[in-house]
């Protein structure tokens, strides 16, 4: 068909004409076209936009080979990524926030819930997949920065429910990890960090109170002696008042001591200016190597002498007994602050060492916690630790 | 195959050829009538460019090349469409030729106001007065467009296909021209009051919406000084469109 159009405008490949019948239409364009002019063409000439077969295809093809490799990335993740997704530990974490992180046999973290408000806080942002270390830095950076750990004393509550036998990594690891986090903030007010050990029934009964494992197990101590207490008191809880109600039922007399172990800078009075980082805790490394290891102990300060803490000692034994499945190592990590005390602990180590063994045996009984084997490798590091510091600590002859 | 499929073909084609020539007008008619598609293509062909309808010698040639063809052709001589081509391009070939002189001699009129030629000169001037006064129009045309944001472009995808529906927008857009309060509002703010439209018209939003630019393109036209644009929109009604 032939039509009759005014050329309208002219385009890199084509001409805009209108046509006798008000149609718009575009044609190819041909020589000698010019705005004004009144052409007849044919069906034929009517502008097609190009489609390149080439690029079509390219396209196609791109889009084809982008579905098959994420299904096939997909499949490769399922297969691979079980293994690695399975829990072997719950570590929980309390200061205000509350979050529980789930870690893989291979000391990874896989997953990251929070269970309150600041504890989305200071979780977003927070990619899980890497190791605890990492995860656990980052995660008290961000407490550290929303200002939960600043002015007065400040407690940490952190437990640890292995799920498997081989368990990746153990209370001694998040130990250290967090101190050398804490102590790189070079903080003058004292965090205390509380350590405890879960088992399963305690972790199910927290998912179940939507509380954390560590709270969770504080919760079952205290309702042995107030059973009125309530899951929401003991979620809304201080930890502080937590831990001296705790201390309190076991009948320590002496409220005064912070439970926890308090890393504190000091300065140093000579004109040395670097900061030294103190451990402050009821006894000496050995009882550090009783809370690595989840073992009870039990130190009153001043007062106790080697008997004296042979008999609490025997009184704590009972109480784990009592307990029964409660992991009670919990307890134990409560590494009681002591002010200043000039006693020499140096006879009572010994000592302790030899307690360790026979609580970390009641321990065994219970589930989730460390195996015995594993106390002795969390035996030296601390240890060491120990060491220096109890040089430096012998230098300026403050106790530890 | 292709023997058999094209025979009738064929069959009808120089039967149809012979027919005129023993003598058949109305059969030349219509014949010719048939076959300016294909007049239209060869004498583009040659030329390489979109005949213009206006005055268009080449397309006369091309008519008249193609009845030469009828006159002359012979049967034994192959088919009659190749042979139809070959003359109608000869003779825009040989009209091409005289054109380039004709051009120099219209620059030569132009230029030294030469009484060489009066009447063909004043001829060809006109004819380009002519079409550069169109092209003025439509440059006008494309700025009115542009305050409302239509490029001619938007116009071609804008545009309904069917006649139908151009027809209902063109009767749209006549009525905006004949009540002066839409007329006013379409001015001023740019877009057509489509509400008081639907209501007023009892048509369907679909209609409107579908050929927005396009019922803005014609109140535009109408409601200017664009004569020659103007007489492209009734047409629409008539449809001289078809053929010629």
């Amino acid at each position: 068909m032939v039509y009759r159009g005014l050329v309208l405008s002219l385009g890199k490949d084509y001409a805009v004409v209108m046509t006798d019948a008000a149609e718009y239409m575009k044609v190819n364009k041909k020589d000698g076209l010019a705005v004004g002019k009144r052409i007849l063409f044919l069906d034929e000439d009517v502008y097609r936009e190009k489609r390149t077969i080439g690029l079509y295809l390219i396209k196609c093809a791109a889009v084809f080979a982008i579905i098959l490799l994420t299904s096939m990335f997909q499949l490769y993740l399922n297969e691979a990524g079980r293994a690695e997704k399975v829990i072997a530990a719950v570590v929980t974490i309390d200061i205000n926030p509350s979050v529980e992180l789930g870690i893989n046999k291979k000391g990874a973290v896989v997953s990251l819930t929070s269970l309150n408000d600041e504890g989305a806080g200071i979780s977003e942002k927070v990619k899980v997949g890497r190791n605890i270390n990492a995860v656990l830095s980052e995660l008290l950076e961000n407490a550290d920065a929303k200002e939960y750990l600043s002015g007065g004393e400040n407690y940490i509550l952190i437990s640890l429910t292995a799920l498997t036998d081989e368990s990746s990594v153990s209370l001694a690891d998040i130990r250290i990890a967090v101190n050398s986090i804490i102590e790189g903030w070079n903080k003058p007010e004292p965090i205390n960090v509380v350590y405890t050990c879960g088992n399963e029934s305690i972790l199910l009964g927290a998912r179940q109170n939507s509380i954390s494992a560590g709270r969770y197990y504080y919760y079952e101590e205290l309702k042995r002696s107030e059973p009125d207490i309530t899951i929401d008191a003991v979620r809304n809880m201080k930890l502080k008042d937590l831990f001296y109600r705790q201390r309190y039922r076991q009948g320590y007399q002496s409220r005064n001591e912070a439970p926890g172990e308090t890393l504190q800078i000091r300065q140093l009075t000579d004109d040395k200016s670097e900061h030294i980082i103190q451990l402050r805790r009821s006894h000496n490394m050995e009882e550090e190597k009783s809370t690595v290891t989840g073992s009870i102990y039990e130190n009153q300060g001043n007062n106790i002498k080697g008997s004296e803490y042979q008999n609490r000692y025997q009184n704590m034994g009972n109480d784990q007994s009592e307990l029964g499945e409660n992991s009670n190592s919990g307890q134990g990590a409560q590494s009681m602050n002591i002010t200043d005390e000039p006693e020499q602990k140096v006879p009572e180590p010994e000592m302790q060492q030899n307690r360790l063994q026979g609580p970390s045996d009641v321990i065994d009984d219970n589930a989730g916690t460390p195996t015995p084997q594993e106390k002795k490798p969390e035996n030296g590091e601390p240890k060491e630790n120990r060491k220096t510091e109890k040089g430096k600590k012998s230098e300026t002859g403050k106790r530890q | 195959m292709q023997y058999i499929l094209h025979f009738p073909v064929n069959d009808r084609l120089e039967n149809r050829v012979a027919r005129i020539k023993d003598g058949d007008p109305e059969e030349r008619e219509s014949f010719i009538q048939d076959y300016i598609p294909f007049i239209v293509k060869t004498v583009s062909g040659v030329t390489n460019r979109y005949i213009e309808y206006e005055n268009s010698d080449e397309y006369i040639i091309g008519l008249e090349g193609f009845n030469e063809a009828i006159d002359k052709y012979d049967f034994r001589k192959g088919k009659f469409i190749s042979f139809a081509s070959l003359v109608i391009k000869s003779r825009v070939t040989d009209y091409l030729r005289k054109q380039e002189k004709f051009d120099k001699e219209l620059l030569q009129c132009l230029s030294e106001e030469a009484v060489y030629n009066k009447s063909e000169c004043d001829h060809k001037i006109s004819d380009a007065t002519d079409r550069i006064a169109l092209r003025n129009e439509v440059e006008e045309f494309e700025n009115l467009l542009k305050a409302y944001n239509i490029t001619f472009g938007d116009l071609v995808k804008g545009s309904p296909k069917h006649k139908d529906t151009r027809q209902s927008a063109l009767c749209i857009a006549q009525y905006i021209i004949s009540k002066d309060e839409l007329k006013q509002e379409l001015l001023k703010k740019r877009r057509l009051p489509i509400t008081k439209l639907i209501n007023e018209l009892n048509i369907s939003e679909k209609l409107i919406y579908r050929s927005k630019s396009f019922i803005i393109a014609a109140v535009l036209v109408m409601d200017s000084n664009m004569d020659c644009l103007k007489g492209y929109i009734p047409e629409a009604g008539g449809g001289v469109g078809n053929g010629l």
